[in-house]
């Protein structure tokens, strides 16, 4: 049966087992060479289309499958599934930094590799604790027969070069690609390296290979993107496990003897890799480039101490998880996020730093509210920033007279160079544009700003201790949230005021 | 801030944590402040990055930036200061070397600086819109070390001196001047241009001055160039070896000013080697040179041009002119082409082909080339000339070359009607005598006057082909009518035609097409008029209304002769024929015998007699008396002894091939005469379209509509204004007398 007839003519029982139960593959192309998903947008068969999506058929913005595909499409419809299913999902998954940053640290001598392997002419560096978390086999081999060992030759006759670089990279980014021809003894490599499920996968392809006669071009293993990634995570979850074993547990262990770097917290040591912490930090990156005490390498191999006294141990481990594996535990409490958002911001972290803000903002409330804008304008973090604002606007009438409200539009004022009377005051300016949201956008006209401001401002007095009364909503929802605005805005005056600035 | 404790969490006053000791920023800076002068020092192994970021980051974190940041820019502009000094005191030679290496360990200091105060450079710096420390450092070497007016003059100095030193051939240390340049570059455009670039150029243009003016003392134009192109290629080379990009176009432009557009026009004007002299002798190559340096100077190609431009006219003027080379047309065409073609692959090989130059070569051709009258006529010839004999042993291809050169001199012709008469004159001559060569070289010839002038000035041409094609046709028919009827005939009439009967070939010409006039027929020999009649009868009944008339002076005839014993055939013109076959009845006749029996006028009848009793080894006939000149009274006799080797004699007409004076007035006045028509049909289209226009504008429209075929003479449009005016085709406005309006 032939896969490009069953889409032309739209015959889905056949694709579906062409696809599910004989495996052919859909990144095939015809004489015409054009994929399946083409015909299937040319003919107009949208639930062929939704279909081909489904099983990995690939649209993608900017390849010549994809515009073709897109440029074929019959009617809208179906070049808005196209759109939905195919490019949008490809953006999503298209850009992971700690994937790319994964990718980057195979085979690349910048990023402190600790081990290679030759076979004939092929070099390969790798990173030790990275294998061993991610195979079992690899950990026990270097462990043992490889402990000392730097440099690693492998017998040609037993691994093609090609497959080994192969699968090395597999590790770093569950994405195997091998020529078609060397298959076969990238399955057998497999074996002998028990990973039983890559083996099976490759076993597959080649059965499927054979079946569509396509003996040239190359296999590809790769799962969706996010299961990729919650594997390698899973993985080097064991390596920062190992890394913040107590070191009498960690003696006899296999793998944790493989680090170049360890960070002292008093009496406590974790024994991390320069591999991973200076990508993800500019802090140890910097610090371990540089010509300070830090930076010199004195011997080969020699493990570097960095004392990191004034630490929380608890900041430090959720920091350390996060380099590894790129997770931040959800449920931390509102003080240690805040101290790791710190931490991540004096190690340059700017990713764990973007995570904290984002599980920072269900902390936001009217207590917290000042101090964390504090924090975030400090940090540079705009958007918490804009949250803790939006924040403060509701409750201004509360926070307005506490003091760190004026010390902190005083340090607003202080950003605007050479003031002239004209400016306005950042800060000022942004909680009038939340009033503003808040309270409706219209503008008001001067005649109600004046009837309504005057006596507003009178009443504040009452208004201050809490909440809103409850009296004061009763004239009409309009009037109230009116008079609220008005109260607020007048309170931001009231500030500007006393500090003794117009704006 | 104590009370805010309410349900979520409470958040510590974490960077207040150091505000309780008063000396803390003191203390913070005191430590941070020996760090950086170790650094300066180049002894920073020792230092921890660790407690150097923290206590920078403490400081900024418990809002002591200004401190810090102030504190850095005072520590750093005294150690440049003092930095200052030492590069100062370096003597001599080594104070680049010198400048160098503090600059690098200045960069590798502030390298580390920044490690530090990274934090500072990310939140501090970006707060309160300072300059990031990078760039710090660079404006304060750039004010403390390289500004400072002892350091800069000095190295001013210096780098000129050593630029001077390798223009003058020395070797330089190239990579030390890199390393400065790049200094400067590195400290901003504006440093380099202004500190740097703007006194080298002042300098290059001084040093290139006085060299132009050596060179032009000492050496010719070609090696002038040279040397120039050699400079020139030595600044790019110095550009990319040790100075900036952007360096390149502005130097360029100083060594093309002062060495080339400052020189260029005493340069062309060098005596026997300037412009003139290298295109005399053919220096492609310094010519090429020329081309290349002058089209980078603004005005360079326009001087070159209206050089070559007066040199052209000149020569050209002078070829055209000269009356030695004017008595032979086809050399005078053959020295045209020869001019015409060195200057081609002049400008092809070593002008780039540039249009501008081509352009220049069309116009002094037409310059020239219409400054002798007789330019037409003589292009006419050349092609006659090629059509008859030149072209036998060529092929092709080689044929379509020289026909396309000649159209090229055909196109600057002004006077195209002209040449149009003269061709067709040639062009007959050469059909009815079959005299040319190659029917397709004709055909093509006529195919590019086509194309060049459109299907009006071909169509006459044309049909003169049509014609004897036409007439070979009929003469076929003609020949099988007499076959014919021969056999018809001859049974019942029993009347067998003479043997002798004698063949006619008659061509048929269509009156108009042919450039001949009406010459009055002279009297055939019965034989022949009879024979003429046949045709007559034969022609008109196939094609009734028509009128034939005999033009005895263009035909030829063979005949057969015997004198005594030997026996020749003789090849003579058709007044020739005549005038022999009077012969057959008697032996000898007077001039006025012959002028009364043949009725051939007098100037042909010479000609005929010239040649048939002048010419040695062709004289048939006898002449008394005995001169090469023909006399009214001169009595002519058979030659009975005539002899020759030869069985076929060709007995041919003394013909001019050039025109003589008169005939070349003659036809010059039917070309005028040609015109008036034309310039009338111009104007008349033009009114008709315009209805009202000034006498100005009709001349330019006239002018432009007949440039194709010639240049009208604008007194000549005056007067066909007039004439058009008189036979009310046209009036003058009644108010503006220059206006004139058209009558429908």
């Amino acid at each position: 049966m032939d896969l490009f007839l069953a889409v032309k003519t739209g015959d889905l029982e056949t694709v579906r087992y062409l696809v599910e139960v004989q495996a052919v593959s859909l990144q095939q192309h015809d004489a015409w060479n054009a994929p399946p998903l083409y015909y299937a947008s040319l003919c107009g068969h949208e639930h062929l289309v939704r279909f081909l999506l489904s099983r990995g058929a690939k649209c993608e913005e900017k390849t010549y499958d994809g515009e073709r595909c897109l440029y074929a499409a019959l009617n809208d419809k179906i070049w808005r599934i196209l759109i939905d299913e195919g490019f949008k999902r490809q953006a999503a998954r298209g850009h992971d930094q700690y994937l790319e940053f994964l990718e980057r640290c195979f085979d690349n001598p910048a990023s402190f590799p600790d081990i290679e392997f030759t076979v004939q002419d092929t070099r390969v560096q790798a990173h030790r604790f990275l294998l061993a978390a991610r195979s079992p086999y690899f950990g026990k081999l270097i462990a043992r027969r490889w402990r000392n060992h730097r440099s690693v030759a492998l017998f040609p006759d037993r691994v093609e070069p090609e497959c080994l670089y192969a699968l090395l990279r597999w590790f770093y980014t569950m994405r195997l690609e091998v020529p078609a021809d060397e298959l076969q003894s990238c399955i057998r490599l497999c074996k002998a390296l028990k990973l039983h499920d890559l083996e099976e996968q490759l076993t597959e392809k080649a059965f499927s290979a054979a079946a569509i006669g396509d003996e040239y071009g190359s296999v590809v293993v790769e799962p969706m993107r996010e299961d990729a990634k919650a594997q390698l995570q899973d993985a080097m979850e064991v390596a920062v496990a190992a890394c913040c074993q107590r070191q009498a547990d960690s003696e006899g262990t296999s793998s944790s003897g493989d680090y170049d770097l360890v960070l002292e917290l008093g009496s406590r040591r974790y024994r991390c890799h320069r591999a991973f912490l200076c990508a993800r930090s500019d802090y140890f990156g910097t610090m371990l480039n540089s010509s300070f005490r830090e930076g010199v390498v004195d011997s080969e191999g020699s493990i570097q101490h960095v004392s990191m006294d004034d630490m929380d141990p608890q900041v430090l481990v959720s920091a350390l998880r996060w380099v590894y594996t790129d997770r931040l535990d959800a449920d931390l409490p509102g003080e240690l996020l805040l101290q790791v958002m710190r931490f991540a911001d004096r190690m340059i972290m700017e990713g764990l730093k973007n995570k904290c803000a984002v599980l920072l903002h269900p902390h936001i409330e009217q207590s917290t509210a000042l101090p964390l804008l504090a924090e975030a304008l400090q940090m540079d973090c705009d958007r918490l920033a804009d949250s803790c604002i939006r924040c403060l606007a509701v409750h201004l009438l509360e926070l307005v007279q506490e003091p760190l409200f004026t010390e902190l539009v005083r340090d607003s004022i202080a950003t605007v160079q050479n003031r002239q009377e004209f400016d306005s005051v950042p800060l000022i300016d942004d909680v009038r544009f939340h009033i503003g949201q808040l309270h409706g956008d219209g503008e008001l006209s001067e005649d109600e700003d004046d009837d309504m401001g005057m006596p507003a401002l009178a009443d504040m007095p009452s208004a201050t201790d809490g909440c809103v009364p409850e009296g004061a909503a009763a004239p009409s929802n309009g009037q109230l949230s009116m008079s609220e605005r008005q109260q607020k805005l007048a309170a931001l005056d009231q500030v500007l005021a006393d500090i003794g600035i117009e704006a | 801030m104590a009370s805010q404790k309410k349900k979520s969490f409470k958040i510590e006053p974490f960077k207040h944590a150091y505000t309780l000791d008063p000396g803390y920023a003191d203390k913070t800076w005191k430590i941070l402040e020996d760090a950086i002068r170790e650094i300066n020092g180049h002894n920073a192994s020792g230092l921890s990055f660790e407690e150097l970021y923290r206590n920078a980051y403490n400081m900024v974190i418990n809002k002591f930036g200004d401190r810090l940041y102030n504190g850095l820019v005072e520590t750093i502009t005294a150690h440049l200061r003092s930095i200052a000094a030492k590069i100062e005191a370096t003597q001599g030679e080594s104070f680049l070397r010198e400048l160098k290496l503090r600059w690098d360990l200045h960069n590798k200091s502030m390298q580390m600086i920044r490690d530090i105060l990274m934090y500072m450079d990310r939140i501090y710096v970006k707060h309160n819109n300072k300059v990031p420390v990078r760039q710090l450092g660079l404006d304060l070497w750039r004010d403390v070390v390289v500004r400072n007016k002892r350091i800069m003059d000095r190295l001013l100095t210096i780098l000129l001196d050593h630029i001077h030193r390798e223009r003058t051939g020395e070797i330089i240390d190239r990579s030390l001047l890199r390393s400065i340049t790049q200094m400067l570059m590195d400290l901003g455009q504006t440093v380099y241009c202004d500190d740097f670039e703007r006194h080298f150029l002042v300098k290059a243009a001084e040093f290139y001055q006085v060299e132009a003016q050596e060179y032009m003392s000492s050496s010719d134009c070609p090696e002038y160039l040279k040397k120039a192109e050699k400079r020139l290629a030595e600044e790019i080379e110095r550009v990319s070896n040790y100075l900036d990009p952007i360096s390149e176009p502005k130097i360029l432009n100083v060594v093309e000013t002062e060495l080339i557009a400052n020189q260029m026009k005493s340069l062309v004007e060098m005596e026997n080697s300037g412009l003139i002299a290298l295109l005399e002798q053919d220096k492609y190559e310094d010519l090429a040179r020329m081309y290349a340096l002058f089209k980078r100077v603004p005005t360079g190609l326009e001087l070159l041009r209206g050089m070559m431009l007066e040199h052209l006219k000149e020569t050209g003027k002078g070829l055209v002119t000269d009356p030695e080379r004017a008595k032979e047309p086809v050399e005078f065409v053959q020295r045209l082409l020869v001019e015409k073609e060195k200057y081609d692959r002049l400008i092809n090989s070593s002008f780039a082909s540039d249009k501008t130059f081509q352009n220049m070569l069309n116009s002094a051709f037409e310059f020239f080339i219409n400054l002798n009258q007789r330019s037409p006529e003589y292009i006419s010839l050349f092609m006659d000339d090629k059509l008859r004999k030149g072209l036998k042993d060529m092929s092709e291809d080689d044929v379509e070359g020289v026909l396309d050169k000649v159209m090229m001199l055909f196109r600057y012709l002004q006077e195209k009607d002209v040449f149009e008469k003269y061709y067709k004159q040639h062009l007959a001559k050469r059909l009815l005598s079959n005299r040319t060569v190659s029917d397709e070289a004709e055909r093509s010839l006529l195919v590019k006057l086509k194309t060049e002038c459109g299907y009006q000035f071909t169509s006459k041409l044309e049909s003169m082909f049509n014609d004897i094609k036409t007439s070979r046709e009929s003469m076929q028919d003609f020949k099988n009518r007499n076959r014919g009827s021969e056999a018809g005939t001859s049974a019942d009439a029993g009347a067998p035609r003479p043997e002798d009967e004698l063949e006619l070939t008659v061509q048929v010409l269509t009156t108009g097409s042919w450039p001949m006039s009406n010459v009055a027929k002279c009297n055939l020999p019965r034989e022949c008029e009879r024979t003429c009649e046949d045709f007559k009868d034969f022609y008109l009944k196939t094609h009734s209304g028509r009128k034939l008339s005999w033009q005895t002076h263009m035909g030829n005839a063979d005949l057969k002769a015997t004198f005594g014993t030997s026996k020749h055939e003789l090849n003579v013109s058709t007044h020739q024929m005549c005038i022999l076959l009077l012969f057959n009845e008697v032996d000898s006749m007077s001039y006025r015998d012959i002028l009364g029996a043949t009725g051939i006028p007098a100037s042909d009848l010479k000609r005929s007699l010239q040649s048939l009793a002048c010419v040695k080894g062709k004289n048939v006939l006898k002449k008394e008396p005995m001169s090469k000149e023909i006399g009214e009274s001169d009595t002519f006799s058979f030659n009975e002894g005539f002899r020759s080797k030869l069985y076929k004699l060709k007995i041919s007409t003394v013909s001019a091939q050039k025109e003589s004076e008169p005939e070349k007035q003659d036809t010059r006045h039917r070309v005028e005469e040609d015109r008036k028509p034309q310039i009338e049909a111009a104007i008349v289209r033009i009114m008709k379209s315009r209805r009202t226009l000034d006498h100005n504008s009709i001349v330019a429209q006239v002018t432009q509509q007949l440039s194709a075929r010639f240049l009208p003479n604008p007194t000549v449009i005056k007067k066909r204004i007039e004439s058009l005016i008189e036979r009310e085709f046209l009036e003058r406005d009644a108010t503006d007398r220059k206006l004139y309006r058209y009558l429908a």
